[in-house]
């Protein structure tokens, strides 16, 4: 079963995308990246002196033509891509349930998913809290994968930093990790699970999804006991016309620090609020950070 | 709880009751601030940024009262120190407020749109004056029946402003300048406030007189607006001779306004005191009578019926009530039968022998001269109203009002001297004291006189009659009683036989005891004397009364039974007749009296409240300050960072 959003057209329109790595790696199927093996892709990698048994076709006659000597031309291979989806499925994903927060970050990794799997790859899914899913492959696997994110609960309470490090155990291939989350967290905890994914050599990218109620909390409220959904503290709080200017100010400080730490570490991050429509999200930011193309 | 310790200083509260507003105040601020924020618990996603911002604070399971709670608190405390009027003890100012109760209180202003009596008026000002001043305690006095303190000493503005409404206008005098003289000596009063119909004998006739000096004296009423009033001033059953039984009735009318009135006079009986209600009219009369004028209106040859009622009636008009604005003074009561009067004769001879029988009106209790000791006369002759010694006299004055007629020669009180005349020619009376009660309108020079014995004048007496061999008439009062000596005879009583002699006993009797005019009814508000001891004193139409005493007397005019321990009831008429209360065209000027003591400790009413103010205003500016306008302030820096 699939989420409404992802309509006949809807899937349509995202099959046109591919999931693109900045870094070649190795892959282990026939696919459609650039590989570092040498092989019989399309992408010149460099020459070498023609072997007795090598491929007449591969001789490079303008060089030989130069130098008298025979060369052959090699080429990159073009293997599949494992793509790693770790999805955050914490409380703080799921609140408030009309803002569809924890909805908007399960589809896009679905989105992710079906066209990574359209192009052959390989496709993990890591549900932070959650399970880890074992690798699919094939676009008739989508409906497998679809099916277990679907009947995913999210809103358990986890160890954020142990369940970063199990996810990082079972990628045995590293390529391409898309980090789907909220962000609402102490920022030296969020550097230390960013690092600890960055150790794993993998292309990291940061997604952020957040809902309206996280850009302006208890609208129409003008004081509240506020309750964190996932540490349970509790906070009294009275909020003016002045108070939300300041909320938004500590917010915005909050996220510019959050992408000053990603940009020194070369990871690219997009943010997507839970109301936007998914396909012009994607199409609009994932594609302006290369995600996607 | 009028007053606390605080740092030393003894701090009151003019009115405490307001202090209940603190702990209520209280109560609901300890409330506001445990439930402050929790008004709507909410799930956030994450309390990251929240609790970044100045104004949240990290929810406690237990109550710690914050900064911004005890600076609220001691607000409130300020604040209500404030409105319960709170003042150093012995820095306020303490007043008396005087209230003249008296019978005149109950007139009509003429000037009030709203029929408001003078004592409703008086009582509105005094409750204005009271709360709106600067005391912070008070003292509430009334002048009637006698100067008397309704607060039992100072107490609170509230306490004294709350025991006005308790205050009822009495059948008495208000003896108003004897209360003002008590109040001047004493100094516990920075101020004295007098709320009266009179005025005060200074130059301003205005409504309130005397602002700045220590009395300050509230009229009731409009200066420029007379007040008028007829009553009845006085009734009497006269009868032609001791014997008759067929009384006149004469009535007093007095007409206190500025226009001639025709007014009904009713009389009306009573066959029973039983029912106050049974009346049925005698006689009636219209009369007219002169501005400012007492005339006297007379029923004769009345039906000898046990109890009268006289009533006056100036009619309904507009003007007619204009002129009579007291209607309690319209009507009297009167019994046909005064109450026998208790007269010791100390005599050889007994009462019938004397011809004393033909007094229907006195009993006579009679001793002889023998049985009389000296302690008789030292404590049972008290008992008596009169003690007639006939040819007697005891060697000291008894404490009983005495008449001594021909008291035996060379006594030890007068020194009585005979002188024998011839039976040929009279003795001439020379001088008689017109002017005593005793001797007033006599044709004296017509007595007869041809023995006589003459005495020495005591220097508390005044000579009554006069002849060429000397003075054989005297009285006077020493030590609170009456004494006239004779040294003529005046017994055996004869009547209308020995006219003189006669009425000169009756006068000599009814001025030593002090009787009202014609014994036939009591004054409100004077000692009652009975001859047997009071069980019960009863109203016929409400019961028991409760506001007689022997001491104190009737409180109000009427009909009442006095009923005796063996159950004897018997009808007592009782009447207010007081012409200075009735007259109000002619109210007699008060003399303020000069400044008396004054307690050194006076003063405005204490600085303690503004401080109080001055504090709370401080607390209000702080919280501001550091809740709102700080935050703010350091928003606003942030942004423009």
């Amino acid at each position: 079963m699939l989420p409404e959003t992802f309509t006949p057209e809807f899937l349509r329109q995202i099959e046109q995308f591919r999931v693109q790595s900045r870094r070649a790696f190795l892959g282990s199927r026939q696919g459609v990246h650039i590989s570092l093996r040498r092989g019989h892709g399309i992408e010149f990698a460099d020459y070498r002196k023609y072997e007795q048994g090598d491929s007449i076709r591969y001789i490079d006659w303008n060089t030989y033509a130069r130098s008298d000597r025979l060369y052959v031309k090699q080429f990159r291979e073009e293997e599949d891509l494992n793509v790693i989806l770790i999805l955050d499925t914490s409380a703080s994903m799921t609140l408030p349930e009309k803002d569809h927060k924890w909805e908007q970050a399960r589809d896009l990794a679905l989105a992710l998913a079906y066209v990574s799997l359209q192009q052959q790859d390989t496709v993990t899914l890591s549900a932070l809290g959650g399970f880890h899913s074992p690798n699919y492959r094939g676009g008739r696997s989508f409906h497998e994968l679809a099916n277990k994110l679907m009947e995913l609960k999210p809103g358990t309470q986890f160890d954020y930093q142990r369940e970063v490090r199990v996810a990082v155990s079972r990628i045995k291939v590293p390529g391409k990790a898309v980090f789907i989350s909220d962000f609402l967290m102490p920022l030296s905890e969020l550097e230390t699970a960013i690092n600890t994914l960055r150790a794993k050599n993998l292309d990291l990218t940061a997604v952020q999804v957040l809902s309206p109620s996280d850009l302006e909390p208890l609208k129409g409220m003008e004081s509240a006991l506020a309750i964190d959904s996932e540490t349970g503290e509790e906070i009294e709080v009275a909020l003016d016309d002045v108070a939300r200017e300041d909320y938004r100010d500590l917010l915005n400080e909050h996220i510019t620090s959050l992408k000053i730490f990603l940009q020194k570490s070369q990871i690219p991050f997009a943010q997507i609020v839970s109301d936007e429509e998914l396909l012009p999200a994607i199409i609009g930011n994932l594609t302006s950070i290369g995600l996607l193309r | 709880m009028n007053a606390i310790s605080l740092l030393g200083a003894k701090v009151g509260f003019s009115f405490p009751a307001l202090l209940i507003a603190f702990p209520l105040a209280l109560a609901v601020l300890v409330y506001a601030y445990l439930n402050r924020g929790r008004g709507t618990p909410v799930v956030v996603p994450s309390v990251l940024i929240l609790k970044l911002l100045e104004r949240a604070e990290v929810a406690r399971k237990k109550f710690i009262p914050p900064l911004r709670f005890f600076i609220e608190f001691a607000l409130l405390a300020l604040l209500s120190a404030v409105a319960a009027g709170a003042f150093l003890e012995g820095t306020g100012e303490r007043v008396a407020v005087l209230i003249d109760n008296s019978f005149s209180m109950r007139a009509i202003d003429p000037s009030s749109s709203t029929a408001d009596t003078f004592l409703e008026e008086a009582l509105r000002e005094a409750k204005l004056a009271l709360e709106s001043g600067k005391a912070s305690k008070a003292e509430l006095f009334v002048t009637s029946p006698k100067l008397q303190s309704l607060s039992n000493g100072l107490t609170s503005v509230a306490a004294a402003s709350n025991l006005l409404s308790t205050i009822k206008t009495k059948y008495a005098t208000d003896s108003l300048q004897s209360a003002l003289e008590r109040l001047a000596s004493n100094p516990a009063y920075s101020r004295v406030f007098v709320f009266s119909d009179k005025y005060p004998d200074t130059a301003s006739k205005g409504p309130r007189v005397g602002e700045s000096s220590r009395f300050v004296f509230y009229h009731e009423g409009d200066s420029l607006t007379t007040t008028q009033n007829i009553a009845l001033n006085d009734v009497r059953l006269l009868r032609d001779s001791i014997e008759s039984k067929t009384p006149n009735l004469a009535a007093l009318v007095g007409n206190f306004s500025t226009e001639k009135v025709q007014l009904k006079v009713k009389l009306e009986m009573l066959r029973q005191a039983d029912d106050p209600t049974d009346l049925r009219v005698v006689r009636t009369q219209d009369v007219k009578i002169g501005a400012n004028e007492i005339s006297t209106v007379n029923f004769e040859n009345l039906p000898n019926l046990p109890i009268y009622k006289v009533s006056i009636d100036a009619g309904t008009s507009v003007g007619a009530k204009r002129r009579d604005s007291i209607l309690d003074d319209n009507e009297a009561w009167i019994l046909s039968e005064s109450r026998k009067r208790e007269i010791v004769l100390i005599s050889p001879q007994t009462p019938d022998e004397l011809g004393l029988n033909k007094l229907k009106a006195i009993s006579f209790t009679h001793l002889t001269p023998e049985k009389v000791s000296d302690s008789f006369l030292d404590e049972q002759a008290r008992e008596a109203n009169v003690v007639i010694f006939y040819n007697v006299a005891p060697r000291t004055l008894p404490p009983v009002s005495s008449i001594f007629i021909e008291p035996p020669e060379g006594d030890a009180l007068f020194s009585s001297a005979a002188t024998i005349n011839s039976s040929q020619s009279k003795l001439d009376v020379t001088t008689w004291l017109d002017s005593h009660p005793i001797t007033t309108y006599l044709n004296l020079p017509a007595l007869s006189l041809s023995q006589i014995s003459t005495l020495t004048v005591p220097t508390w007496a005044a000579r009554l009659i006069s002849t060429s061999g000397g003075v054989i008439a005297l009285a006077g009062e020493q030590m609170g009683q009456r004494y006239a000596a004779f040294g003529f005879d005046l017994l055996p009583f004869r009547g209308k036989d020995s006219p003189l002699r006669s009425v000169l006993l009756l006068n000599c009797i009814k001025w030593l005891s002090d009787l009202s005019a014609s014994a036939n009814y009591e004054l409100t508000n004077r000692p009652f004397q009975f001859a047997e001891k009071v069980k019960q004193v009863l109203d016929p139409t409400q019961g028991v009364v409760t506001d007689f005493s022997e001491k104190e007397g009737f409180a109000r005019p009427g009909i009442y039974l006095v009923e005796d321990e063996a159950g004897k009831r018997t009808p007592i008429a009782v009447n207010f007749f007081d012409s200075s209360e009735s007259n109000l065209l002619s109210t007699p000027a008060i003399t303020l009296p000069t400044e008396g003591l004054r307690s050194t400790d006076q003063g405005t009413d204490s600085k303690l409240r503004d401080l109080f103010i001055l504090l709370a205003v401080i607390f209000l500016l702080l919280e501001c300050l550091l809740w709102r306008g700080l935050p703010n302030l350091k928003s606003l820096i942030r942004r423009r960072v």
